[in-house]
């Protein structure tokens, strides 16, 4: 019995099987950078608040018209000035037009200014200042003065010359909108891809053989993805910013066309007797760009590899 | 008690007598402007000259700031050269165009210092292996993969890696993924740029057999950038020495670390610490007093000049030439042919002692 | 009684992933005047050992167990369970720091603030933990500097950081470290960022400020070179534990555990012959998210048993000084609780 027990012990003191020590161990569970940036987003509260509202104004964008029974430029004397109730869900405008209603279109012309130009800015941005900053040298120099002339003439000046040349529409508005609007994107890859450059796997890619253009777009760009998504969420709330602007002005979309700055327009007048109808397009506005600046941000913060 | 494994030390195979890479009179100078004054170069790299034969290692050793950086740049062609020339196989590559220089990439290359660095954090393991077959455009995508998994097999990684990113593994085993991306090209010559010094210790050795294991199967001719002596002894068939963007001293490793010539050498020799108590408690220690000199303004003449305890007038006025004896050459004023004369042997500490008594 | 006795101490990390476990149950002592050399890669938990001595982990840090004694005084991080507590052990560890304890940075370059004069960096500790006039904080920070062999101290006085070199910063931040004749200085890699030849200029300063003063100095590296150069005894950290323990000609001579043995087989000694192989250690360093089990080193060591998987190894001693935790040493029944 003894003896048995004996035995049992000293085995292990026998040399273990080597199978059972796995040394080239990997530490972390494989994980693409994408998922692992999804798994950080989730935990960011306020980004997935930002992202359910803009998606709740998405949709509301698509399918609002669709579900409506009215259209947007539908007058209706009997019905000046209604409240909320069931048939006008937001109530109606000094003219009996439904405001929900007018709201959706509002919300697609904003959303589509925002997301557009945001996506021109994107391309124009990141393949200008890419070039500028790899290419280095004189390029370098005369591609940011030219950026530099550009950006020195107020944005707003650019918005309002084009609409007196090409009239008051949404064409009019996202060209006004991105000539200046690419800057603050190339500025921001430019110094990106600068820093970039500099590292070892760039140095490695040159060394291999490979040639500017997938030094530039296959290395460079991709590690900088971070900083540029950061930016493009931001692009997208000051687009829609300056579209409301320009309507509330009176430069931007033209009546009977709905958009938030165009309604907020029209109800500053009441705002002494009806101020509920400032009320929607004004918290319109305000759910959205704090929702895509909280949404920014949330990436942002998912990106960074210091979070890891 | 089990012997511990014993790994096989590779000889490094036969060093063929056959010139590689033929390194002459480069220079690489940068230029830092400020403000609107005249240009200021920074002489990273001046006059250097040698020359690397098929599976030779040639070790270059220097401290921070020396040039031996910029050195194994400039032969790979991500700085320019300022001037000279650099032969592969006997052609002229110095100034050959983007495009000309392709085949030659597929021969020279380089395996970096920084494991974290070095390998695009976006890209899979595989991707990264692969890129030189597909910028090469070499073999189909099938083989690639095999290809892949083989050379992962090769650096001691497993093939079921390819589909895992860079940021998984550690600094060691980044650094071996790194040595497979180059072996994809089947490279003639490498140039390691301080791939040890950001390893831990007990990972170098691994990094180091493998470089000798991979060279003795190959024949590959590395040029071995490192400021860690001990490892560059190893793993060094011939070592250059470099202090402020020149070469002071060559020669074979051994032989250099036996009995050094230049001064420098000798300081930089005495101020390794040995990892052996013994001889750290009897080893005498050249201290040199001081820091090297910007390589914005170098010192006339001898660039050691300001820190050198045997500094006479002539290294003052003149950068002394490279004296030769037998494999060795070194570039210092006390093996002139006429100090020569003026002494019997080699041994320069007695003008140390006399100094001193004057 | 020693001048710093460190017991069972234990630090944990909260991250994202989990618990990172850098100090295992880690017990040194530190007799004045000696230099004690702690060597470990980068994940061993040297460095982390350092700052939970002085009482600087992140936030994310927390000492589960142990007990410091400094110099006759308890400075425990562990058991702050209270505001009050923990407020009275930060006005003790504010006291010490500087004073009689003080550390040495690996960076040059990032510990001095590069917008004040050096003067003014070297008398703030003084100032802070002497009582005395600006003029006398002048004139023993001059004479520091001289101590750490600065040329012409005076001029050098009303300088900025970025005119001295990286081995002139290292003897500033040293003067700054014995402003108050310390009783321990921590060094931490003190001339990792530093090339060889100013590297030999620092040690031989050490060395010369231990023998002059009769500081005790713990100095963290990962370089055998440097420990056998400067220090009387050695701590071998491997996964957050020492593994093995002695003066330095034990550890260098009479090594018992694998993984110094490994260590000191791994590196070349440029005084030996060249045709001598290197025989690495395979492998890589543990994840200390999630260590196995037993001991640490077992999927890299040639020795694995059974029984290392299983349980933390015991603890040997072979002399006075010399200890090591390993299986092979202490190959008894009796010492075995798993089953």
């Amino acid at each position: 019995m003894d003896d048995t027990a004996e035995k049992l012990k000293s085995d292990w003191f026998l040399p273990i099987d080597p199978s059972e020590k796995n040394d080239e161990f990997i530490a972390v569970e494989s994980k693409s950078f994408l998922s692992e940036a999804w798994g950080r987003f989730k935990k960011n509260k306020r980004a997935v608040f930002g992202l359910i509202v803009v998606i709740f104004f998405i949709l509301l964008a698509v399918f609002g018209p669709l579900i409506s029974k009215f259209t947007y430029d539908e007058q209706n004397a009997d019905v000046l000035n209604v409240l909320p109730n069931p048939t006008y869900w937001l109530g109606t405008d000094k003219f009996g037009r439904d405001i929900f209603t007018r709201l959706c279109y509002g919300a697609r012309i904003s959303l589509f200014v925002g997301f557009v130009s945001a996506l021109i800015n994107l391309i124009i941005g990141v393949v200008y200042g890419g070039i500028s900053g790899y290419v280095g040298g004189k390029t370098d120099m005369i591609m940011m003065r030219t950026v530099d002339i550009i950006y020195a003439v107020p944005s707003m000046l650019y918005v309002i010359l084009i609409m007196l040349v090409l009239g008051a529409n949404v064409k009019s508005i996202l060209i006004g909108i991105c000539i200046p609007g690419w800057i603050g994107m190339a500025r921001q890859v430019r110094g990106q891809i600068i820093s970039l450059k500099e590292q070892e796997f760039a140095l490695a890619a040159l060394v291999l053989g490979a040639s500017s253009r997938r030094i530039l777009f296959k290395h460079l760009t991709i590690n900088a993805i971070g900083p540029i998504i950061v930016q493009l969420t931001f692009l997208v709330p000051q687009a829609i910013f300056t579209e409301a602007f320009l309507s509330f002005v009176g430069v931007g979309i033209s009546a009977p066309m709905a958009s938030w700055g165009s309604m907020a327009q029209d109800s500053r007048q009441l705002i002494t007797m009806y101020p509920i109808q400032l009320l929607w397009p004004t918290l319109a506005i305000c759910l959205t760009i704090f929702s895509l600046n909280f949404l920014g941000e949330g990436i942002g913060d998912a990106l960074n590899p210091k979070n890891r | 008690m089990k012997v511990i494994s014993q790994f096989l030390r590779f000889d490094g195979g036969d060093i063929i007598n056959e010139k590689l890479l033929e390194v002459k009179d480069v220079c690489k100078y940068f230029e830092v402007k400020r403000g609107y004054k005249e240009p200021q170069y920074v002489k990273a790299v001046n006059h250097v000259s040698f020359e690397i034969n098929k599976g030779e290692t040639l070790g270059l050793v220097g401290e921070s700031g020396c040039g031996k950086s910029s050195l194994g740049r400039t032969l790979l062609r991500i700085y320019e050269p300022t001037s000279g020339s650099i032969k592969y196989r006997g052609d002229e590559i110095t100034h050959l165009s983007k495009h000309r220089l392709l085949p030659y990439r597929k021969k020279i290359q380089m395996i970096f210092q920084d494991p974290y660095a070095s390998l695009n954090a976006r890209l899979t393991v595989g991707e990264i292996i692969a890129e030189p077959m597909v910028i090469h455009k070499m073999y189909n995508p099938k083989h690639r993969i095999e290809r892949v998994q083989e050379l992962l097999k090769t650096v001691g990684l497993k093939p079921d890696h390819i589909r895992r990113y860079p940021h998984e593994f550690s600094g060691g085993q980044r650094q071996r993924i790194g040595i497979a991306r180059t072996l994809a090209l089947d490279p003639e010559f490498i140039v390691c740029d301080e791939p040890i010094s950001a390893l831990d210790v007990s990972i170098q050795a691994q990094v180091i057999n493998l470089l000798e294991k991979i060279q003795a199967e190959r024949g590959i001719s590395y040029l071995f950038i490192a400021h860690d002596l001990g490892m560059v002894k190893h793993i060094s068939h011939r070592i250059g020495v470099m202090y402020l963007g020149h070469i002071v001293e060559m020669g074979p490793s051994n032989e250099i670390y036996r009995a050094p010539y230049h001064p420098y050498t000798k300081a930089l020799l005495s101020a390794e610490p040995i990892p052996d108590p013994k001889s750290a408690r009897t080893k005498k220690r050249i201290l040199l007093e001081g820091e090297i000199p910007s390589p914005i303004n170098p010192p006339k003449g001898c660039p050691f000049v300001t820190r050198c305890p045997y500094a006479m007038e002539d290294c003052q006025v003149a950068m002394p030439n490279s004296y030769k004896f037998g494999d060795r050459l070194v570039a210092c004023f006390l093996y002139s042919p006429r100090r020569l004369r003026q002494r019997e042997n080699f041994s320069i500490e007695p003008l140390l002692n006399k100094k001193q008594e004057d | 009684m020693s001048l710093l006795e460190i017991n069972n101490l234990t630090t944990q990390f909260k991250t994202n992933q989990g618990t990172v476990s850098a100090l295992r149950d880690v017990s040194y002592q530190v007799e004045a005047g000696e230099v004690l050399g702690i060597v470990g890669e980068s994940g061993s938990g040297k460095s982390v050992g350092m700052l939970t001595l002085m009482g600087l982990l992140a936030s994310n840090g927390r000492v589960t167990s142990g007990t410091i004694k400094f110099d006759g005084e308890d400075i425990s991080p562990s058991n702050l369970d209270s505001k009050k507590k923990r407020n009275d052990y930060e006005n003790k560890m504010r006291a010490l720091r500087g004073n009689k304890m003080s550390m040495i940075f690996q960076d040059p370059m990032t510990f001095l603030n590069p917008v004040l004069k050096i003067g003014i960096q070297m008398t703030e500790g003084i100032l802070a933990h002497t009582k005395c006039t600006k003029a006398e904080a002048r004139k023993r920070a001059v004479e520091l500097m001289k101590q750490v062999g600065i040329p012409s101290p005076k001029n050098r006085f009303e300088q900025y950081p970025f005119e001295f070199s990286g081995g002139m910063r290292q003897r500033i931040i040293i003067a700054i470290a014995l402003a108050c004749n310390p009783k321990l200085i921590i060094a931490d890699e003190p001339t990792t960022a530093l090339d060889v030849t100013v590297q030999a200029q620092i040690l031989e300063l050490i060395k010369k400020i231990t023998k002059d003063t009769g500081t005790a100095v713990i100095m963290i590296t990962h370089d055998l070179g440097v420990v056998a150069t400067l220090c009387d005894r050695i701590a071998i950290m491997y996964g957050g534990k020492i593994v093995e323990e002695g003066t330095t000609d034990e550890i260098f001579y009479k090594s018992k555990h694998p993984y110094t043995e490994g260590l000191l087989k791994s590196i070349n000694n440029s005084e030996k012959d060249t045709s001598e192989p290197l025989i690495p250690i395979p492998g890589t360093p543990p994840d200390l998210l999630n260590l196995p089990k037993g001991c640490a080193f077992m999927a890299r060591c040639p020795y694995t048993m059974k029984i290392c998987k299983a349980q933390q190894p015991v603890t040997t001693k072979y002399s006075k000084t010399h200890s090591c935790s390993c299986w092979l040493y202490c190959m008894d029944e009796s010492y075995i609780t798993v089953s």
